[in-house]
């Protein structure tokens, strides 16, 4: 019988494999399929006393033929392909996007800043304004537009996302089943491999792989666990967590333990892939979008409101203002883990646009402290912390922005996400709606004085600012279609000017604070105000100035020393605030008892950030001398007015007692040609009293030193002299060579910098007034700026005022055609359109690496697909051979049962 | 190596798809002529050529712009051309004119009327129009016409000094207007002139007007000189009977020329030797309240003692006055008598007070409107304060200053506008009468000032067309530099962007090679089956 069995053991296993090579056959198309093979042993032998005899062939095993290390290489590779494929793919999208002149934006820029050029060349003309508008709108429109685009695909990564986790849940959920069903049959096999489960586990496997990285750990019971990230467990044998993706574009994988956000520790696969160019290109993208948007809408917005509209009126803003209240609340989302009650007002400003950077912000407040910190989200690097007071409003201020926290239940652990230029480019809007609005002119203009002597000149003049540092609109501009108020510049003397209020032509006056007695170097260019926005002057009003009330002349013997000025000894403290960090410095300066004006202004001017100006005033009145004879005489620091000839008054001295005025005139001219006195400063004009008409000789000493006034003469000749402000005090003769004298000191008025501040002990300066008083330092910042330049004439005027009907003025204009070139962006090292360039071109770049790295990344995956290929895949040849191997083992066993029965059929015929 | 029947397909599909991906480019950048399609293509380039392409872009705006300012000061050129060829003739109307000897007054009144007929062509040239109907010479005003006659035979400049810019490179703008007053104004005058004004800040409706004034004696004038004046118009109680009447002061002292003269509207007036007309009503301002202090406001007067040598000390304004009262006052009239009298007197007028004896008792009277305080700082003899019965630091209230009504403004120049001076001499040859000799002295003397004048006015207009020469000049070779920059960087961007079509076409028939041989091949290895044959 042995020989039938053998040959039924043989027939067995040749359908076997016949039935595998098939099996084979029908799977040459199945993903993941492994060719199988079927091994055989021979039985066991039977001894039959001469030996064993063979009893035949066993299956002993049907295998597929894998390498494990491929398989996992395979998931390896292309789970590395996948996600640079898709990152190459979205990249693709918006490289075209932002370089395409149709929908980039440089050709938006560049048209709209050409149609401005042409504004400039024609300022009144109604169609190149008509054309600056649609230009602008077009322009906006291209930003909106791009940015919706830019959000579409956001949103496409989004619901990718959501397909890409769904099918990521269904995949784990099938692994879990594999393993549990592998489990059973191994255990039913008894040891037998269920290969065709275990493709389909290693398929999936591989199809998750696609999709995300993860780490397959193999169990000894035939089941794996499915890890994702940093080791967070997707399939646990059976057990299977789910994924899911929040509003917030959060990837969080929940499971009966707790749920956890995993957005950064995804990685890899076509899910990692949308991730990292969401984070590292699409968000920068949609930022520095929107900081070009914002920066642009901020400086023609300046420029725009400090100009005049073709009605004359200051032009109101061009762009959307990039700190209106509902934009500044969109920059910061609270996170959803912050504590309720949901109370906080909080909104971000935008202060400085050239500090702007693309980058994102969180803002923590730490448990349990006062302490907040902010990061930049895009390397988790600390940008600024400190403490808060606890009480609102509370300022944060970091690389240009300003936190406002302005009410609310703010606590410990409290997180905000800042996105100051994420919505830039979508919140931008064009507002000018008529051509009239665009600000071509400059609000002022300048004029020589039609009386002008000398050859002075004066610049057309230039806007600083119309707003002062507090955002509020500076005096001069306050007023629609006018300049409040319109100033001229008076000189007063070849080398000094005063800058005064022209409201009224007729009757110039002083500024509030006054700008008086400024210095004047010909034939080089002046300004005539500060640039600095936080400049502030204090006035020298204090009561020992000048010739203060109670003073008396002195008497004593001609020739005598002066009477000093009485200047007390006061203690003057300027402090500084650094704005960005707070910390103050302190500089002090203790006043010489009697020393002049002058000295005191120029010590004060050797101190940071502090510019004394000192000057003396005084004027003469009612002079009453009635013997213009020897030993007559009025002297000004040391210098005898009255000429002598021989020892008598010189005949061309005018009586006083006849013509005061004249007399005034003489003492006038000869103190301008002396030059002793012209060297300290020294100018006189005779003038008379605005309201009684009186005649009165003013001196002018533009150095501030002590101006010593004497008269000697027969007794009871006398003259009054005053300081301008204060009551007069009169010198009267008494003969006998003594001389009535009187010392009129100057006064000092301070210009100081931003962040300058004076105190003074005593608190009420006799310099100064009351340093305590709200109005010690006023501000002096006009706004605009005008040059000074040339050599003027005593007398000579220069005005400055309200630009009206200046319908061809482009001068704003010409300030916008500059921002084209002017680098506004990235402090001051990126014009608008590089600035976008920079993204086109870091797209570009990116873009272009993709490319390289998604080809070398499917050779690689190509490389391990083949070898794979080549190990377990089906050759359909190979089969074929195996076909007629198997069959003609088949035949031959078939062959041997016919032998057999052969055999037995000789055996029963020999019967 | 095992070779699995998935990989013979797998190697012809990557193949083909390879093979069609490079042939689709080729094409793309075949048939847009770019070689760089997308700026992944070669990011460097593709910044670089964002970058040209802005470059050239506002190249051609620039070059648009030098045309546009080139037009302009050609406007401007050919404006002033006809100003100068209109001055030659001019010249040679005042040369004629010059022979007085032989001129009667019809030859007189047939040059006028060429020379007002000149002048109206001046005043057109003056009044260019741009093609848009701005004013050429108006400065930043171009909607205003800038030259107006004042009716008094003068002619007033009503623009500003602003001067309108193009920018035509990138750091370069170039000036393309001059303001009329440079042109046509501020052309210097061989004699001292002056320039007239009302204050923009009066009050009155329709506001007051000046003519342009004219200095008739220029030896009284040059004395005065460079000095200005302010006509100030007064309240109308400060004359008797009341009527508009105005002071004329001096500008820089506030001295007084004339004082409360009677106003008639367009009257001439003359002061200093310069002639003008003021026409219109003009606001009077309002007039002082005098401060006041009445004797015995405080207290009742008590003569009772004894005052002589006692002191009084009164202040107004800034000015402070010691009295000294020489004998002893018994009642209101002693009292009005030792402060009025003598060096008391003196120092009640350098106050300004006057002793009121119009009501009673008498009071202490500042008719400027300025308040009287009484013993400011102490000091003062109580005797004589009981006497006038006013306590120490008593101040009155009451005073209010006037306030000025409209003002108006002579100002000394050293320069004429050329209309101007054009008018004048139309003006002094009409005034020629044959039979007086006076009348043809001045046309002789204006005929030299005017011939002097046209000479300044030339040296002006030539010096501004030189200007506009030079700026010609700057544009043609701002232009030529823009050009050749375009050309180059043309050459770069071609350089950068464009497609070389013959290494292209290679390219392609290669890569369709290619591609053929990988579709040839697929077709030879996947016939190959050994199931064909079984």
């Amino acid at each position: 019988m042995s020989i039938l069995g053998n040959a039924i053991s043989g027939l067995q296993a040749s359908q076997t494999a016949l039935r595998t090579a098939g099996h084979n056959i029908s799977n040459a198309n199945t993903e993941g399929y492994s060719r199988q093979r079927v091994d055989y042993v021979a039985r066991t032998p039977q001894s039959a006393g001469v030996g064993y005899l063979g009893s035949g062939v066993l299956v002993s095993s049907v295998e597929r033929i894998v390498s494990e290390y491929l398989i996992g290489q395979l998931r390896t590779d292309i789970n590395n392909f996948e996600e640079l494929n898709t990152f190459n793919d979205q990249i693709g999208n918006i490289d075209k996007l932002l370089a395409d002149s149709g929908t980039g934006l440089a050709e938006g820029l560049q048209t709209f800043f050409a149609s401005l050029q042409s504004g400039a060349d024609d300022p009144s003309s109604t169609p190149a304004r008509q054309l600056i508008i649609a230009q602008s709108e077009s322009l906006t429109a291209r930003f909106n537009l791009l940015y919706g685009r830019m959000e579409s695909i956001n949103n496409g990564i989004a619901s990718e996302s959501r397909v890409i986790i769904s099918e990521i849940n269904s995949l784990a959920r099938s692994i879990g089943e594999l393993n549990l069903t592998i489990q059973q049959q191994l255990a039913l096999g008894q040891g037998a491999q269920p290969n065709d489960l275990l493709d389909q586990r290693d398929e999936a496997l591989k199809r998750l792989s696609e999709l995300v990285t993860i780490q397959v750990i193999e169990q000894d019971a035939g089941d794996v666990n499915v890890m994702i990230g940093s080791g967070q467990p997707l399939v646990v044998g059976q057990a299977v967590s789910q994924f899911t993706l929040t509003n917030g574009n959060e990837i969080v994988l929940s499971n009966a333990i707790g749920s956890v956000d995993v957005t950064d520790a995804i990685s890899g696969g076509q899910l990692g892939g949308l991730v990292r160019f969401r984070e590292e290109l699409l968000d920068p993208a949609f930022n520095e979008l929107g900081r070009v948007a914002l920066v642009m809408s901020e400086v023609f917005n300046d420029i725009q409101q400090q100009g005049l509209d073709l009605d004359g009126d200051f032009g109101t803003p061009f762009f959307t203002d990039i700190n209106d209240a509902v934009v500044m609340t969109s920059r910061v989302t609270g996170a959803g883990t912050n504590q309720p009650p949901n109370d906080r007002s909080i909104y971000v400003e935008i202060a400085d646009t050239g500090s702007l950077t693309i980058d994102d912000y969180t803002l923590r407040l730490i448990p349990n402290t006062q302490n907040y910190i902010v990061t930049r989200n895009a390397d988790g690097s600390e940008v600024t912390q400190g403490i808060l007071s606890g009480a609102y409003p509370a300022e944060i201020a970091f690389e240009g922005l300003v936190v406002h926290l302005e009410s609310g239940s703010f606590q410990g652990g409290d997180e905000f996400l800042i996105q100051p230029t994420r919505r830039g480019a979508v919140d931008i809007e064009s507002l000018i709606e008529r051509p009239e609005d665009i600000a071509f002119a400059l609000p002022i203009r300048t004029q020589i004085g039609d009386g002008n002597i000398g050859a002075g000149r004066i610049s057309a003049g230039e806007i600083l600012s119309i707003v002062d540092q507090q955002g509020n609109v500076l005096p001069a501009f306050s007023a629609p279609g006018q300049l409040s108020p319109p100033v001229v510049v008076i000189f007063t003397s070849p080398t000094t000017y005063d800058v005064l209020d022209n409201s009224d032509p007729g009757k110039p006056v002083d500024l509030v604070p006054p700008l008086r007695n400024q210095s004047f170097i010909p034939n080089q260019d002046n300004t005539l105000f500060s640039t600095d926005p936080g400049v502030t002057i204090v006035t020298g009003t204090g009561s020992s100035m000048g010739l203060p009330p109670g003073r008396i002349s002195n008497l004593q013997a001609a020739g005598g020393s002066a009477v000093p000025n009485g200047y007390p000894v006061e203690q003057l403290t300027f402090t500084t605030t650094n704005p960005t960090t707070g910390a103050t410095t302190t500089q002090s300066l203790t006043t010489t008892f009697n020393s002049s004006a002058g000295n005191t202004a120029s010590l004060l001017s050797n101190l940071d950030g502090v510019s004394a100006n000192a000057f003396t005033e005084a004027v003469i009145t009612d002079i009453n001398i009635n013997n213009l004879t020897s030993p007559v005489q009025i002297r000004l620091s040391g210098q005898d007015l009255i000429g002598y000839s021989t020892g008598q008054v010189a005949s061309d001295v005018p009586d006083p007692s006849v013509d005061e005025a004249a007399f005034n005139t003489y003492l006038a001219e000869r103190i301008n040609e002396n030059q002793v006195l012209r060297s300290q400063g020294i100018y006189a004009t005779s003038t008379s009293d605005p309201i009684t008409g009186n005649p009165e000789l003013r001196i002018l000493a533009s150095t501030g030193i002590d101006l010593d006034i004497r008269i000697e003469g027969v007794a009871g000749d006398n003259i009054s002299v005053h300081d301008g402000v204060n009551p007069n005090v009169r010198l009267t003769a008494a003969g006998g060579g003594q001389e009535a004298l009187v010392t009129v000191g100057g006064r000092i008025d301070l210009t100081l910098a931003d962040n300058v501040v004076l105190t003074t002990a005593p608190s009420v300066s006799q310099f100064f007034g009351d340093s305590s008083a709200a109005d010690f330092a006023q501000s002096a910042f006009m706004g605009y700026q005008a040059v000074v330049s040339g050599q003027p004439s005593v007398d000579d005027r220069f005005h400055i005022q309200f630009n009206d009907n200046a319908s061809v003025d482009n001068r704003n204009a010409l300030r916008f055609v500059d921002l084209e070139t002017e680098q506004v962006v990235e402090q001051g090292t990126l014009t608008l359109s590089e600035s976008y360039g920079q993204l086109v071109e870091r797209v570009g770049t990116e873009s272009n690496l993709s490319q390289i790295n998604t080809e070398a990344a499917e050779l690689l995956l190509r490389e391990t697909q083949a070898t794979r290929d080549a190990i377990s895949a089906v050759n359909l040849d190979e089969e074929a051979a195996n076909l007629v191997r198997f069959e003609q083992v088949y035949n031959a066993n078939a062959r041997v049962i016919a032998i057999s029965r052969d055999t037995f059929d000789t055996l029963l015929n020999s019967f | 190596m095992r070779i699995s029947t998935t990989q013979i397909y797998d190697i012809a599909n990557v193949g083909m798809a390879d093979a069609q991906r490079a042939i689709v480019k080729t094409e793309s950048q075949i048939s847009s002529g770019k070689r760089v399609v997308n700026p992944a293509d070669d990011p460097v380039a593709s910044t670089v050529i964002l970058q040209v392409k802005d470059f050239l872009a506002r190249g051609e705006q620039y070059v648009k712009n030098i045309d546009i300012a080139e037009n302009l000061l050609e406007l401007e050129e050919v404006a002033l051309n006809g100003v100068v060829s209109l001055m030659q003739r001019m010249r040679e109307l005042s040369v004629q004119a010059g022979n007085t000897a032989v001129l009667t007054k019809s030859d007189y009144l047939a040059i006028a009327a060429e020379v007002d007929s000149r002048l109206e062509e001046l005043l057109n040239l003056a009044n260019t129009r741009s093609a848009g109907g701005e004013y050429i010479f108006a400065g930043y005003q171009g909607s205003v016409e800038p030259f107006v006659a004042d009716g008094g035979g003068g002619y007033r400049y009503v623009g500003d000094e602003g001067s309108i810019s193009i920018k035509v490179s990138n750091i370069a703008k170039i000036q393309v207007s001059d303001s009329g007053k440079n042109i046509f104004e501020n052309i210097p005058s061989p004699v001292n002139t002056v320039r007239t004004s009302v204050n923009p800040a009066n009050q009155s409706s329709p506001p007051i007007s000046i003519s342009v004034g004219q200095v008739v004696d220029q030896l009284a004038f040059d004395d005065f000189y460079p000095e200005d004046m302010v006509i100030t118009f007064n309240a109308q109680g400060t004359v008797v009977p009341p009527t508009t009447n105005y002071t004329i002061t001096e500008r820089s002292s506030g001295r007084v020329i004339v004082q409360n003269q009677l106003y008639q509207p367009g009257e001439d007036i003359e002061v200093n030797g310069v002639s003008f007309r003021i026409g219109g009503v003009p606001y009077p301002g309002t007039p002082a309240t005098p401060g006041t202090v009445q004797w015995g406001s405080d207290a009742a007067q008590n003569f009772a003692t004894d005052e002589t040598g006692d002191s009084l000390t009164l202040r107004v304004g800034g000015i402070t006055e010691t009295l000294t009262i020489g004998s002893n006052v018994t009642n209101n009239a002693d009292l009005v008598t030792e402060l009025t009298t003598g060096s008391n007197a003196a120092l009640l007028a350098n106050l300004g007070i006057a002793v009121d004896n119009s009501v009673v008792p008498p009071q202490f009277s500042v008719a400027s409107g300025l308040n009287i305080e009484v013993d400011p700082v102490g000091g003062s003899s109580p005797n004589i304060l009981a006497a006038l019965g006013i306590n120490s630091g008593s101040v009155s209230t009451n005073g209010v200053p006037g306030t000025p009504g409209d003002t108006a403004f002579i100002e000394s120049s050293n320069t004429q506008g050329l209309l101007t001076t054009i008018a004048r001499f139309s003006d002094a040859l009409k005034q020629v009468n044959d039979d007086d000799n006076a009348s043809k002295d001045l046309v002789a003397d204006v005929v030299s000032a005017t011939l002097e004048s046209l000479d300044l006015s030339e040296i002006n207009i030539n010096s501004i067309q030189s200007e506009i020469g030079a700026r010609l000049n700057t544009l043609e070779s701002t232009r030529d530099l823009q050009l050749d920059s375009e050309l180059l960087n043309r050459e770069v961007l071609a350089d950068l962007e464009d497609l070389d079509y013959a290494e292209a076409a290679t390219r392609l028939s290669l890569q369709s090679f290619i591609l053929q041989a990988t579709q040839q091949s697929f077709v030879r290895v996947s016939g190959l089956s050994l199931f064909s044959i079984l």
